[in-house]
C-alpha cells in the first residue's frame, strides 16, 4: 500500500463520520450528503499528492469539506433561481420532509432557523454547535480570524434565537 | 447526550460509508475521474449562454405554448453559472431588464 492510500485510509477512519455530521447539518439531506462527501474524499485523494503540510492534515481535509459544502449550497441558491424558487424555502422544505428526523419540533425550528443564516454564518454556527469545534480550530480552517470568528458566531446565535422566537 | 440525537441514520451506515469512501483510491485507479464540463467546456460555454436565453425567456413567457425544450440541463447550466462566477443578483437583474 502506497503512502497516499495508507493517509487516505487514516482519513476516512479518523474524519469521515464527523465531516458526514458537519455536511447533513448544512445541507439537511441524507442523500444530498453521502453524494456530497463522497465527492469531498474523492477530492481529498485527487489533492493529497499536492498536501505539503501547510496546516495540519485534519485542518486542510476540514477546509476541502466545507469549501466544497459552500459550493454545494451556491449551486443550489442557483438552480433555485433559474426556476423562480426561493433556495430558502426549498431548504425549509426539505428539513420539515427529512424522513431520517427524530427529534422534537423545537429541533427540527432549530435546523431550519439556521438554514435561514447566510453560508458562511451558517457554517460558523454548525461548526461550533453541532460540531463542537473550538474557535481556534475554525480559524484554522475558514482562513479568519478567533475575533472576527466570535463575532459571526454572536450575530449567528442572535439571529437564530429571533428566527425561533418569530415561530 | 449527543446533539446528532435528533437525525438517524440506518443501522451500520457509518461502516458501509467508510467501505465505500475506502475504494475510491482503486476505483480512480481503474478510471480515474474527468468531468463532463472540464472536457467540452468551451463549447459548453457558447452553448450555455445561447441556452440561458432560451431557457430563461421560455421560463417566463411560455405558459400556454408548449416550451422549447433547453439545449443544456438544469446541473450544466448551473454547472457553468458557478464556473464563470454569475451571482444572483446578475440573474435578478436580467430578469428586470428583460422580462
Amino acid at each position: 500500500m502506497s503512502d497516499r492510500e495508507r493517509l487516505f485510509n487514516e482519513l476516512v477512519r479518523d474524519y469521515s463520520e464527523r465531516v458526514w455530521w458537519h455536511v447533513r447539518r448544512m445541507v439537511n439531506s441524507h442523500e444530498e450528503t453521502e453524494d456530497l462527501v463522497q465527492e469531498i474524499f474523492l477530492k481529498v485523494w485527487t489533492a493529497l499528492p499536492s498536501f505539503r503540510g501547510e496546516a495540519q492534515l485534519s485542518t486542510w481535509l476540514w477546509r476541502i469539506a466545507s469549501n466544497e459544502t459552500i459550493s454545494y449550497l451556491r449551486r443550489e441558491k442557483l438552480r433555485a433561481a433559474l426556476h423562480f424558487a426561493s433556495a430558502d424555502s426549498i431548504m425549509a422544505s426539505r428539513i420539515q420532509a427529512d424522513s431520517y428526523f427524530n427529534g422534537t419540533a423545537l429541533q427540527r425550528e432549530l435546523s431550519k432557523a439556521v438554514a435561514r443564516l447566510p453560508e458562511r454564518q451558517r457554517q460558523v454556527f454548525v461548526m461550533r454547535w453541532w460540531d463542537e469545534l473550538p474557535f481556534a480550530e475554525i480559524s484554522a480552517i475558514l482562513g479568519v480570524s478567533e475575533g472576527s470568528l466570535k463575532a459571526s458566531w454572536h450575530q449567528a446565535y442572535e439571529k437564530v434565537k429571533k428566527f425561533l422566537e418569530e415561530q | 447526550m449527543t446533539k446528532q440525537n435528533d437525525i438517524i441514520t440506518p443501522e451500520g451506515y457509518f461502516d458501509g460509508l467508510k467501505q465505500r469512501l475506502g475504494s475510491i483510491p482503486s476505483r480512480e485507479a481503474a478510471t480515474p475521474g474527468v468531468t463532463f464540463v472540464r472536457v467540452l467546456k468551451p463549447a459548453l460555454a457558447y452553448a450555455a449562454s445561447l441556452a440561458l436565453l432560451v431557457f430563461l425567456g421560455n421560463r417566463i413567457l411560455s405558459h400556454t405554448a408548449a416550451p422549447a425544450q433547453p439545449e443544456l440541463t438544469t446541473d450544466e447550466l448551473v454547472a457553468y453559472l458557478q464556473e464563470e462566477n454569475v451571482s444572483l443578483e446578475q440573474i435578478y437583474c436580467y430578469y428586470e431588464e428583460n422580462y
